[in-house]
């Protein structure tokens, strides 16, 4: 399934909620994380959905080529 | 292909009339939403904290009362018209209640406004809930009676509409939008007895000097007779267009119209009798009676999970269609550059947040936890603040096209502003819910003490007022981008097919279903005997406590007590 | 044009709008994508395993975060005292 621009605008839409409530997953474990790790952890989401959507349009190309 | 204005010139107007004055109000609402969340959060204190009850009330009645209900006048005329096939029996009447709630609102809206400018006498700062002891000037009071009227003449207009065409199809079930409009008015007569007594028997003669005192808790229980069924009147716009427009908006079909109608059926009966579960801590209501209310409420859990399965099961159905598989990866086949379709699948998907909140809140206990602090505006941002809020801009973004024949301006444009609220409504409901677990009272201009700081489970306090502050920046950005794409399509040139308008059949239609699901004269009646029920013994008890314009202070906190107390009176 | 009779449009659509949707950056029409529609699925054909399986998660999340807010935040506070 080909990643269009407005799924990957989406799903970093819906990372972002992802992000902050992560922190909170660690906090209800005990491990209380700074204000900043809200970000690293958005940052690596972000490169996730970068790495999806170059990868989804790549294979696409090759799918092309092949015809 | 022609659509909608061509074909009924006239409704097109009344629609546009409407949802101008919804989006007028949107904007100026949001721009005093801002305004506060930056206020209490204290990043920019603009104006003095003495006007913040004004900016609040302005807030909440724009926003709550007249964008909702304005955009619901234009949806439910458009989708009577539409589902009908055809023009209103009488334009008139049509034009008479348009004139009516706008020339209401605007007197409304006249007096909470004149509240900035101390010299005119005039103010409103009664906030949208508007109950005593806070009075407002008569003017305020006199514009909402007008608006409800109005309403009550819209939906009037739109019975005389369905009787005409009954006339004509004596055998035909009712067509599902029309269904959805008729349940929801009737509802909405049910609900408005509670505020019209409020209003014209209690609040406009006490506000005119009239009579001397009221009874303050019979005011609150009016007031929340209708202020659990209105938040069903600002979702039941939002619920018509997830039924009938989301499923074609993703490239599919109605899973099932029979269950749709139960679940509107299920709100007219269920929506009223359960207003005092915003009353659960109000002393002079007995604790029965707010368990009965509580009770009630877990009961319209059921036609909120019927939604929720119905509504995502036929935006399953459009994707499976565009080639989508898997149980997950279909959702990577929804038109997602559809700025109607994702808005509205955003919305959804609050909304299911706010369902979890809501949960809290309707409990009788765990609502200590978080009554009328932060909290509670953090849930109803995600409900009515975007579930029907969002879900009306998307619509927007779909229906608006069809009353001028002119294409959006800018899809790109509508695709950013509907992300952009969502991400905005996270970062500032997810910290309003988090500070009001802090204890953060809500309605407060400066929630900071002295020798007292709030702590946190999670983070700072600092962290989340300024979560609430970017957020709220965010959201009101993108109204001013979704107001600026609204205006710009105003003057787009005129084409064939602004809009893609069709809307497929559901997959099981309405035929096999029983017809007395149709039968509104049924429900509206069973309706009527579970408000009976619900209320004839809290409000007798208040009125027995108190007196009707009261003046009585004794009030008792068990069901015991009344009931003694009841016996007495008989015996 | 009523929700009820307008079953046969789908099906009188013309036979193009099974074509993969074009990328069309500008004038995309909002509501087209029915034009994206490769198969007709009727109700016996549809099995709505996706749906399900959402509101399942959407269940289990809503039952832990209940069970927080009442035993950690609600029971792990002091006594609230009512009437
Ligand atoms: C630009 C977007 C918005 C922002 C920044 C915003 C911000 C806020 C804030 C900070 C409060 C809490 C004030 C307090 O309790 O002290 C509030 C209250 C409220 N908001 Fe919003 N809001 C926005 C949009 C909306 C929308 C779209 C609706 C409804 C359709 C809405 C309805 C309300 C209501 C009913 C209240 C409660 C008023 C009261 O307590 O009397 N808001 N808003
Ligand atoms: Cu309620």
């Amino acid at each position: 399934m080909r990643l269009t621009p407005a799924g990957a605008l989406v799903l970093v839409a819906f990372s972002v909620p992802v992000a902050i409530e992560l922190r909170t997953l660690f906090g209800i474990f005990g491990v209380a994380l700074p204000l900043a790790s809200v970000v690293v952890f958005e940052a690596v989401l972000l490169a996730a959905i970068a790495v999806a959507y170059v990868a989804s349009s790549d294979s696409d190309a090759d799918a092309a080529a092949k015809h | 292909m022609a659509t909608f204005v061509d074909r009924y010139p006239e409704e097109a107007s009344v629609v546009k009339a409407c949802l101008t004055v919804a989006f007028v109000s949107l904007g100026i609402g949001a721009f005093f939403g801002l305004v506060q969340a930056l206020h209490r959060t204290g990043v920019v204190r603009l104006f003095s904290s003495v006007d913040y009850y004004t900016v609040l009330t302005a807030h909440g009645v724009l926003l709550a009362l007249v964008f909702t209900i304005f955009f619901l006048l234009g949806l439910f005329t458009w989708a009577i018209t539409r589902s009908l096939e055809r023009p209103l029996p009488n334009i008139r009447l049509t034009w008479a209640w348009v004139g009516l709630a706008q020339a209401g609102t605007v007197a409304t809206a006249a007096a909470i406004l004149a509240g900035f400018v101390p010299d005119i006498g005039v103010s409103a700062d009664v906030l949208f809930t508007f109950y005593a002891p806070m009075k407002a000037h008569p003017l305020f009071y006199a514009g909402l009676a007008m608006f409800i009227v109005g309403t009550w003449l819209a939906g009037a207009d739109w019975f005389l509409a369905y009787r005409e065409w009954r006339k004509d199809n004596p055998d035909e079930r009712i067509p599902l939008q029309t269904f959805m409009v008729l349940t929801t008015m009737l509802m909405w007569y049910l609900a408005t007895i509670g505020v019209a007594v409020e209003v014209v028997v209690f609040l406009l003669p006490w506000s005119f000097g009239i009579v001397e005192t009221v009874n303050p808790l019979l005011t609150r229980t009016l007031f929340w007779f209708f202020g659990h069924p209105v938040v069903y009147f600002w979702l039941m716009p939002a619920y018509l267009m997830w039924y009938t427009i989301l499923p074609k908006l993703a490239g599919g079909r109605l899973f099932s119209d029979p269950l749709a109608r139960v679940v509107f059926v299920l709100f007219l009966l269920l929506s009223t009798p359960v207003g005092i579960h915003h009353q659960y801590l109000d002393p002079g209501i007995a604790e029965g009676f707010k368990f009965i209310a509580m009770t009630n409420t877990m009961f319209l859990l059921l036609p909120s999970l019927l939604t929720a399965f119905t509504v995502v099961a036929s935006m399953e159905h459009g994707a499976r269609q565009r080639g989508g598989e898997g149980r997950l990866r279909w959702l990577g086949a929804l038109p997602w550059r559809d700025p109607a379709f994702t808005g509205m699948a955003l919305a959804g998907l609050m909304f299911a947040a706010g369902g979890f909140s809501g949960m809290i809140n309707a409990g009788m206990n765990i609502n200590y936890l978080i009554h009328n602090t932060l909290w509670v505006p953090g849930h109803f941002h995600l409900t009515v603040g975007t579930a029907v809020a969002l879900t009306m801009m998307a619509g927007s973004y779909w229906l608006v096209p069809q009353l001028t024949g002119r294409k959006l301006y800018s899809r790109p444009i509508g695709l950013a502003q509907v992300v952009l609220w969502f991400v905005g409504m996270v970062f500032m409901s997810n910290a309003m819910h988090r500070a009001g677990l802090a204890g953060v009272p809500r309605r407060t201009a400066e929630p900071q003490y002295n020798s007292f700081d709030f702590t946190t489970t999670m983070g700072s306090i600092e962290e989340l007022q300024l979560q609430i502050a970017v957020g709220g920046t965010l959201l009101f950005v993108s109204v001013v981008l979704f107001s600026f794409n609204m205006l710009a399509s105003a003057i787009e040139d005129p084409v064939e097919t602004p809009v893609d308008d069709r809307l497929p059949a559901p997959l099981s239609g309405a035929d096999g279903s029983p017809r007395v699901l149709d039968n509104l004269r049924l429900w509206t009646a069973i309706a009527v005997v579970l408000v009976v029920l619900a209320y004839t013994l809290p409000l007798a008890s208040i009125v027995q406590d108190a007196g009707l314009f009261g003046n009585v202070p004794g009030v008792p906190m068990l069901i015991g007590n009344f009931v003694e107390s009841l016996a007495g009176v008989i015996a | 044009m009523s929700t009820d009779t307008e079953g046969e449009s789908l099906a009188r659509r013309e036979p193009d709008t099974a074509r993969p949707e074009p990328e069309r950056p500008y004038g995309y029409v909002v509501g087209s994508a029915p034009d994206g529609v490769e198969r007709e699925l009727s109700h016996d054909e549809f099995d709505p395993v996706g749906t399900l399986t959402l509101i399942f998660a959407y269940f289990v999340i809503l039952v832990v975060m209940w069970v927080f807010m009442y035993f950690v935040e609600f029971l792990g506070r002091g006594l609230t005292v009512v009437g």
